[in-house]
């Protein structure tokens, strides 16, 4: 890989995010090695986060 | 120049091991390779990809993977390729696979140095730039970032936006999930809306019915659900005490007792009993006889024969009546035991049986049968009435077979009869799960409708919850994603800001005799990502997208602009490029201008410039004397490709003088002569006739230059005598009518002449300096002079 486009992958994931974004970009982390994505493991955990949480189901 | 040696060692069509030295007279040098199709040229070009990036593109475009990088014979150890460089921080780079494990691959030597001074790709081949052609503007974008290198921003890009989208799309099916919940809780419910409003008016008959609280909010319907549960309830007790217990009390009572069973089975023993007893029931009744003899013996004294029983005795006579007497107690104690259980059989439960009256109205309203549990109750009510005549009279004369009869019989009638009484208790369980009266029934129902209600209500709740969630979710991602695409093509359009000026450069040049065409410019479209567009002037006009406008060759030319540009801009701390076959598709005419741009933009790069086109080898040999040059003589299946050191130039005629090989070396002349003099022609503008098949040929370029030159210059110049001379020349005027049929036997002497003649006017018409060229017109007025000004020759 070339060295610049891993600085620019690897700036986009050091950067601190606000706090509502903070998860989601923490979850992109996770899901990248060696600078590539895992397409299917993020989008598992993007709906898992966007799953309703138990103390939503009775409003 | 940095490459000293590429070692490739069991890759791709590599058998064994292949040492590509770059080195000439012990120096790096650019290297042109000349090989026939299939001799194994793009291993080498593969293994480079593969040395710097760990992948070969356009064998995963093919779902070739790691697996194919080995060479297919080689297995159970490891392939390689390694590179010694002249840097001393480089020095010696080699990356490893093994066959076992050929997607790891592990590297020694300075690789993230290699990294950083090369983070653009070396290579590029005649493929990656046909490409071009088919491509939209999306693939478009994609070949050029393999040509610039952001490749991998440009995937982890593509993969954000592929999760957005599909996370978008679930988005949207929760959106669709909520209204669909909606409208099915509407339907059930009967609220006009999905409003607190709404349900309390739709609920409003319910909550006054039962005197709840108004019901607004899932909340409100579970309370509701529970005080409606807590009145059913109630109902169903209600009902249950009334009816199903009394019916249940009064079977109980028809449940015949199990002593009697008993007592009938005691009954039959002690009978059996007696009758087995030698003395009988009889002999009870001597009982008060022997006591009264017992009086009397003890005044009499004893005889040998008893006076009670006239039996004889041993003993005393006292002693032996004693016994009897006790013996006969026993016996009447028995008889009165039997007496008292007749008498309980047939006083107590010998009695009849009522058939409670209340059990069948009960049982009625219940809407259970209980005919055959009245004619099971009947028929046990037959056997007890059995009781009286079997077992009435003395004790002598009842028979115990018919008392085992009677109760055989009496526990066959005890077992009919209870199961009856089991079958309609069974019916009064399964009434009781039910609501038995109008006021139960409609409490069910509307605990029901609530229920219902509350159901959907929840699956509103749970479909509103999660459509929210991935709304927002969507929205932030997309956000996330928006900000890093953002920032890829701020980069692209900083890249492309950095070699536009090349590339417009370069493409020029190649493209400098196109009629129309001019300048290009590279644009990236700001509504849509992934977009790029070639803009073109062309007819004074600028075009957009210029594609449509370009012919392959053209469009050819661009990508080749654009990765040397790159090359050009990116890689300067690493000055080294692998040109595989890339003028395939470039014309004659413009084969010289990639000369042009390698000559004068690229003198510090080294260059490996690979190719089968035999003309083209020739052109470079030519252009760039100073190169080393190999040839793949053949591929040999045992090891690989067989490279030889290539003759160069008109050395190489000499060369094939020496060994004897004329036919060669005039076959080889004649290329070289006619290369140059299509040279001379252009650059002194020389006026060819027009042939339809652009096909000049040696005399026609030889006359044409000789005129122009002598135009020039004048008739008296030394260079114009010594044009004239060659072209007046027997020998060659004989060679020039044959120069490429093998059948004319010409001399090792005739040919050394034209090579000797030839050298004289080249050495006459071209700069001595590397790199520079041949004397043109326009360069000084009045005078034809080389490129660097150092060989100017005027007019006589």
């Amino acid at each position: 890989m070339s060295k610049d486009s891993l600085n620019i992958v690897s700036h986009f994931l050091s950067r601190d995010q606000d706090g509502s974004k903070r998860e989601l970009h923490q979850m992109i982390k996770s899901a990248t090695a060696n600078g590539k994505l895992d397409d299917s493991k993020l989008l598992s955990m993007l709906l898992e986060h966007g799953a309703p949480r138990d103390s939503e189901a009775g409003k | 120049m940095i490459v000293r040696s590429i070692d490739l060692h069991r890759f791709r069509g590599v058998c064994t091991s292949l040492n590509l030295d770059l080195c000439k007279e012990g120096k790096p040098s650019s290297l042109i390779i000349f090989g026939e199709n299939g001799t194994g040229k793009s291993s080498l070009t593969d293994a480079w990809e593969w040395f710097q990036s760990q992948k070969i593109a356009h064998l995963a475009r093919e779902g070739a993977g790691a697996t194919s990088y080995a060479n297919k014979r080689a297995t159970g150890g490891e392939s390689y390729v390694e590179v010694t460089c002249t840097d001393v921080k480089l020095n010696q780079l080699r990356r490893t696979l093994a066959h076992d494990k050929p997607a790891v691959t592990t590297t020694s030597g300075d690789f993230n140095t290699f990294r950083a001074l090369a983070p653009h790709p070396c290579q590029i081949r005649f493929t990656d730039l046909t490409a071009f052609v088919a491509m939209k503007k999306a693939e478009r974008y994609d070949a050029l970032a393999t040509l610039m290198g952001f490749t991998e921003q440009v995937n982890y890009m593509k993969s954000l936006r592929s999760v957005q989208k599909q996370c978008g799309v679930e988005a949207e099916k929760a959106q669709k999930a909520r209204k669909r919940d909606a409208e099915a809780f509407l339907r059930v419910s009967g609220a006009r809306q999905l409003t607190p409003d709404a349900m309390e008016e739709a609920s409003a008959a319910l909550t006054k019915k039962y005197e709840i609280p108004p019901i607004r909010t899932l909340t409100d319907f579970t309370q509701a659900e529970s005080k409606l549960e807590c009145v059913l309830s109630s109902l169903r007790e209600q009902n249950k005490s009334q009816l199903l217990v009394l019916v249940s009390n009064e079977l109980k009572q028809l449940v015949p007792s199990k002593k009697i069973e008993v007592d009938l089975d005691l009954l039959v023993a002690d009978l059996v009993r007696q009758r087995d007893s030698q003395s009988g029931s009889s002999d009870s009744l001597r009982v008060q006889l022997y006591e009264t003899a017992l009086r009397v013996v003890d005044h009499e004294g004893d005889d040998s024969r008893c006076p009670v029983c006239d039996e004889p005795y041993s003993g005393s006579l006292h002693q032996h009546i004693r016994d009897s007497v006790q013996s006969l107690r026993i016996i009447a104690q028995q008889i009165q035991d039997f007496e008292r259980m007749r008498a309980v059989l047939l006083e107590e439960h010998g009695a009849i049986q009522k058939w409670p009256d209340a059990l069948t109205t009960h049982a009625a309203a219940l809407q259970i049968e209980t005919i055959e549990l009245e004619l099971a109750h009947e028929e046990y009510n037959r056997v007890i009435k059995r009781f009286s005549p079997v077992l009435s009279g003395h004790v002598i004369d009842i028979d115990p077979v018919e008392v085992r009869e009677l109760a055989i019989e009496y526990k066959g009638a005890v077992v009919h009869l209870n199961a009856r009484i089991a079958a309609v208790q069974n019916r009064l369980d399964v009434k009781q799960t039910l609501p038995e009266n109008d006021r139960a029934k409609s409490v069910a129902a509307d605990l029901m409708h609530i229920r219902e209600c509350s159901a959907a209500l929840r699956v509103v709740s749970l479909s509103h919850a999660r459509a929210t969630r991935l709304a927002t979710t969507h929205k932030e991602f997309s956000e996330l994603v928006d900000e890093f695409v953002g920032e890829c093509t701020d980069d692209v359009k900083a890249r492309f800001g950095k070699i536009s000026d090349l590339v417009s450069d370069f493409f020029t040049t190649l493209e400098r005799d196109s009629p129309l065409l001019g300048v290009p410019t590279i644009k990236i479209s700001e509504d849509a990502e992934r977009a790029v567009t070639l803009e073109v002037e062309f007819d004074g006009s600028p075009i957009s997208p210029a594609y449509k406008y370009l012919s392959e060759s053209q469009l050819n030319s661009f990508g080749l602009s654009v990765f040397l540009a790159c090359v050009r801009t990116f890689n300067s701390g690493f000055p080294f490029i692998i040109l595989d076959d890339v003028v395939n598709s470039l014309d004659g005419h413009k084969r010289p201008k990639l000369i042009e741009i390698l000559r004068d933009r690229f003198p510090d790069f080294q260059v490996v410039l690979m190719t089968h086109d035999s003309v083209w080898r020739t052109q470079l040999q030519t252009a760039f004397p100073q190169c080393k040059s190999v040839a793949i003589a053949r591929f040999n299946p045992a090891s690989g490709p067989v490279v030889l050191a290539a003759r160069v130039g008109f050395v190489s005629v000499y060369d094939d003088l020496e060994n004897g090989d004329v036919i060669s070396a005039g076959q080889r002349l004649g290329r070289l002569i006619e290369a140059d003099l299509q040279d001379i022609a252009e650059a002194i503008q020389a006026q060819v006739p027009y042939r339809r098949r652009n096909d000049a040929g040696l005399d026609l370029l030889l006359t044409s230059s000789a005129s122009r030159l002598a135009k020039e210059l004048g008739e008296s110049h030394p260079s114009s005598k010594l044009l004239k001379a060659f072209r007046e020349d027997a020998i060659f005027r004989n060679y020039m009518a044959h120069p490429k049929e093998l059948e004319i036997g010409w001399s090792a002497r005739e040919i050394k002449s034209i090579a000797d003649n030839w050298a004289k006017i080249r050495k006459s018409l071209s700069c001595e300096k590397p790199n520079c060229g041949w004397i043109a017109t326009g360069r000084i007025e009045k005078a034809l002079a080389c490129r660097c000004g150092e060989t100017i020759q005027r007019k006589a």
